[in-house]
């Protein structure tokens, strides 16, 4: 956490090899939260950039230093958020056919059964998520997905610590009575 | 640690301890079945965070932004800003030394004035060179008639006006 910090001071004063550094860190991990809420790599990827782009700009009024990383999660949900606002203006509008992307194969050096076992376990969490609330989804993914303590999980979605509690007890208490992906996760252990 | 308590967590004392790791965390520690069933939900939680590992895509080119221009962009901000607050200014300047056109009512009627003066005079030595006619001068022929209606007697016979009315009969 000290080397983050360190990076982010000197990102602040404009050292671009530290603001590397800092994107190289986190792209996985940020990749993961907005690829998990948009289930489409292309969108995933241009999403991704431009949450970093923010990032740029706005590291200078970043204040704790070592809040950088809920601070960053802050910003990619907000953008998430927006891109799906977008999106939805555009599909009233009428001006795009869909509000949900299609999902486009993934790689072609897959074989056949994992790819099917991916396509599986990505309509499962896409069912899942889709009896979750919007926070509980949110805290949910971070929480188990992106490996989040709840301390950096209520400063990401602006909550105290006791409400993001209440959210992902409601959401396991969701996830529990889902049967169809908890013997898929049991069966994807064996 | 004792094989199994009397008093059993159900199954949203359980979550509740996930969620809270201090809620019932004795109880946990001496009861082997309700460890059991956390552990399992636990697992299956772990499981769902390696599965979403294994099935991220790799990305097919660089999450670095293309072009990183922090400072480049700091002053372009403050340029446009800067932009912005002079132009106020100017508008300002002009507003109080009034430069603006509506803001002096006297050039403004002076400016009316010559202008209706002009129209005033394309209108009456250009389109309307005779009181009588609507027609300039050199399209006069093609409606001679019309204007020669009131001084002939054959109308006057028809419709006698002098004495200010036509007789109805």
């Amino acid at each position: 956490m000290n080397q983050i910090s360190g990076w982010v001071e000197q990102a602040q004063t404009g050292n671009r090899f530290a603001l590397n550094q800092l994107i190289d860190h986190f792209q996985t991990e940020i990749f993961r939260l907005v690829y998990y809420r948009v289930h489409h790599r292309a969108d995933a990827e241009d999403l991704t950039q431009e949450i970093f782009m923010k990032m740029i700009r706005r590291i200078r009024s970043l204040t704790n230093r070592t809040q950088f990383k809920p601070w960053l999660y802050k910003i990619a949900l907000n953008h998430v958020r927006d891109h799906f606002r977008k999106k939805h203006l555009l599909f009233f509008l009428g001006t795009t056919s869909d509000v949900e992307s299609e999902n486009e194969p993934e790689s072609e050096s897959d074989s056949p059964e994992s790819a099917v076992f991916r396509q599986e376990f990505m309509d499962l969490l896409k069912s899942l998520s889709n009896e979750f609330s919007r926070w509980e989804r949110d805290i949910f993914l971070l929480r188990f997905v992106n490996d989040m303590d709840i301390k950096d999980i209520a400063v990401a979605v602006g909550k105290n610590e006791s409400t993001v509690k209440t959210h992902l007890y409601r959401a396991l208490k969701k996830f529990k009575k889902h049967r169809s992906i908890r013997e898929f996760l049991q069966q994807g252990k064996e | 640690m004792s094989i199994q308590k009397s008093n059993c967590l159900d199954e949203n004392a359980i979550l509740l301890s996930m969620v809270d790791s201090g809620y019932q965390s004795s109880h946990l520690q001496e009861c082997q079945a309700c460890m059991e069933k956390q552990q399992a939900i636990v697992k299956e939680l772990h499981t769902l965070k390696q599965l979403s590992n294994d099935c991220l895509p790799k990305p097919r080119r660089s999450l670095r932004p293309v072009s990183i221009v922090q400072v480049n962009t700091f002053q372009y901000v403050r340029l446009k800003q800067s932009l912005v607050y002079a132009m106020m200014l100017l508008i300002c300047v002009g507003g109080i030394f009034g430069l603006w056109p509506t803001q002096n009512p006297q050039k403004d009627q002076l400016a009316m004035d010559q202008a209706t003066e002009y129209i005033e005079q394309v209108s009456e030595n250009q389109f309307y060179p005779q009181k009588d006619s609507i027609l300039p001068v050199s399209f006069h022929y093609i409606a001679a008639d019309e204007f020669e209606v009131m001084n002939n007697p054959f109308y006057d016979y028809v419709f006698p006006v002098s004495t200010g009315h036509v007789d109805e009969s």
